[in-house]
């Protein structure tokens, strides 16, 4: 196993809207890309419970088989327009992502 | 005679200036430039500056932007930029205010044409009830699906973000530049090649990849400009930097940034197909990209809008002592009740006539419920008391109230007489103004993408 944070080059997350964060996820080898992409991991009903959503709330997942890279879409549990929002620009929502449990290659 | 190519100095106004900017507009001379653009408006800072009508220190945008207009203004080519964050009428004037200071200060006289990016909210409500449909821009429970004219109404500001429809209807007037409120980032970098005659598709990925500058370099850095190259079906992208480099990576990746969906760049009037893109590492430390396409659908404007939902008081406390943060949550629990059975404050609902946000930084303060660690005991806690009521008066009485109640009321196992916790602000209750959400993030169907945004050209410094 590994977290997907060792795995990745660039792992990051943004506000897409005030209402929903978009993840961008990076690799430097198409190993490590394959490796995360073929898991069954980057899931809605992998990710939804770490981010205290629905299934149907994770709204997008994307796979760049050229750019070695993967994105995710869902609805932000505290929208940014929310005056309670803790977290504005969506810049630290990539935390439950990045430690997420990667298993080793099915061979 | 067509030209062959289109060159686009690009930077972000309101990113404090780099410190080696004469040496970058230097090699972007020597290189050619055709225009010089720059975004300045965004949401990504939440409602509170579109409802207040606020923005960050403009003297920061005048010096940000004051040696890249001197450079426009020599190399004899138009600017375009978008000012002041939120980007409505009182954002613009005062950033008008500091583009007159540098007018004036450095002997250059501008002749600008201006955009309004604030929609008048009567005109909105009235368009609505004559049938002007807006749906919401995404499916969220936060927003009506169709924008109302009470929702219209219930907004302090609203402002729109125009495509670059209107920017290029300025740019033929002959003016030295082009300054706007809000509007759509991608737009600012689209017009003056739009103006001369490149193709949509190649124009908005080239626009795509410039609207924030370095920072679709490596290292990203949105401080640097970037330099792009346009042709009639493809781009070419460059730092002017020796510090930065565009890779293949950096400028597929920042094709996708900020948008839900990586193959699809939504715009007024259509959508980029990035599908097919290429990139290609070219000399000079660039990026070739072909076979974005451009697909065409009705054209809509995007409204946004912020509604007043209170007014705020913050205070700001240190926690240490380990018999106090072990019953941190029960106490703060307790806070809650004793204000809904208090005499003074029971007769108010708590959602309806205030609101109180209690978050323990170093425990769960940034993820909150979905903090993985958050059962662990830290052995430190900044706390947040964020309260936000239906007046100003009442946010403060409550926090005065819950400050008072964090000093010095008893806890299980208490050793701590004196006091329960470390203060930080003396008073401790810090009065932060109205709190805002975003009530409005719509699509108005528009017939004539200039319908809603006349420019008026001023002469800088004005009054003369």
């Amino acid at each position: 196993m590994a977290r997907l944070r060792d795995l990745a080059k660039t792992l990051r997350s943004k506000n897409c809207d005030p209402f929903n964060t978009t993840f961008d996820v990076f690799f430097d080898t198409e190993d490590a890309y394959r490796r995360v992409r073929d898991s069954g991991r980057i899931t809605p009903e992998v990710l939804a419970p770490l981010y205290g959503l629905t299934t149907d709330q994770v709204l997008g997942i994307y796979f760049l088989d050229n750019a070695l890279a993967f994105k995710v879409t869902m609805v932000k549990d505290i929208a940014s327009s929310d005056p309670a929002c803790k977290d504005v620009f969506g810049a630290h929502q990539h935390l439950m992502l990045a430690d997420l449990e990667i298993p080793e290659h099915w061979t | 005679m067509p030209r062959d190519d289109f060159r686009i100095l690009s930077f972000v106004n309101h990113i404090p200036v780099h410190p080696r900017v004469e040496e970058f507009l230097a090699e972007t001379a020597r290189r050619g430039v055709d225009a010089v653009c720059s975004q300045g408006t965004g949401m990504d800072f939440g409602p509170y500056m579109l409802g207040s009508g606020t923005q960050f220190t403009s003297e920061n945008f005048r010096e940000n932007v004051r040696p890249y207009l001197r450079f426009a203004q020599q190399q004899g080519v138009p600017f375009v930029f978008s000012v002041g964050i939120a980007g409505g009428r009182d954002q613009l004037d005062e950033c008008l205010e500091r583009v007159d200071e540098i007018a004036s200060e450095d002997d250059l006289p501008l002749r600008i044409a201006v955009i309004d990016g604030e929609l008048d909210r009567e005109m909105l409500s009235t368009r609505i009830r004559a049938g002007a449909q807006a749906r919401r821009a995404v499916e969220s429970p936060h927003l009506p699906e169709m924008l109302t004219p009470e929702d219209v109404e219930s907004a302090e500001h609203i402002v729109a973000q125009m495509g670059p429809e209107p920017i290029m209807a300025a740019l033929a007037a002959g003016v030295d530049g082009v300054i706007t409120g809000r509007a759509l980032d991608v737009g600012i970098y689209m017009a003056p090649p739009l103006h001369a005659g490149f193709p949509r598709g190649s124009t908005t990925h080239m626009a795509k990849v410039l609207e924030c500058a370095g920072l679709a370099l490596h290292p990203g850095d949105p401080s640097e400009p970037i330099y792009g190259v346009l042709e009639r079906d493809a781009i070419s992208v460059y730092p002017v930097s020796d510090t930065q480099a565009a890779t293949a990576r950096s400028i597929a990746s920042h094709s996708m940034y900020e948008r839900d969906n990586p193959f699809m760049e939504k715009n007024p009037g259509g959508y980029l197909d990035l599908t097919d893109a290429t990139y290609t590492e070219v000399p000079g430390s660039g990026v070739r990209s072909q076979g974005a396409i451009w697909v065409d659908q009705p054209y809509t404007i995007k409204l946004e809008g912020a509604r007043r939902e209170g007014y705020r008081t913050i205070a700001v406390f240190g926690v240490r002592e380990p018999a106090f943060i072990e019953c941190l949550d029960w106490f703060l629990d307790n806070i809650r009740s004793t204000i809904a059975g208090s005499p003074r404050f029971g007769h108010l609902d708590e959602g309806k006539h205030y609101r109180i946000t209690f978050d323990q930084y170093g425990r769960n303060g940034v993820l909150g419920p979905n903090e993985p660690l958050g059962g662990r005991m830290p052995h430190e806690i900044g706390l947040l008391v964020d309260v936000i009521a239906e007046t100003q008066q009442l946010a403060e009485n409550l926090a005065y109230f819950i400050c008072m109640e964090l000093w010095i009321k008893p806890y299980p196992n208490r050793q701590t007489s004196a006091g329960n916790l470390a203060t930080r602000f003396a008073p401790p209750t810090i009065n932060v103004g109205p709190a805002f959400s975003f009530n409005v993030w719509h699509l108005l169907e528009v017939e004539d993408p200039l319908e809603l945004f006349p420019f008026e050209v001023v002469d800088f410094p004005r009054g003369r």
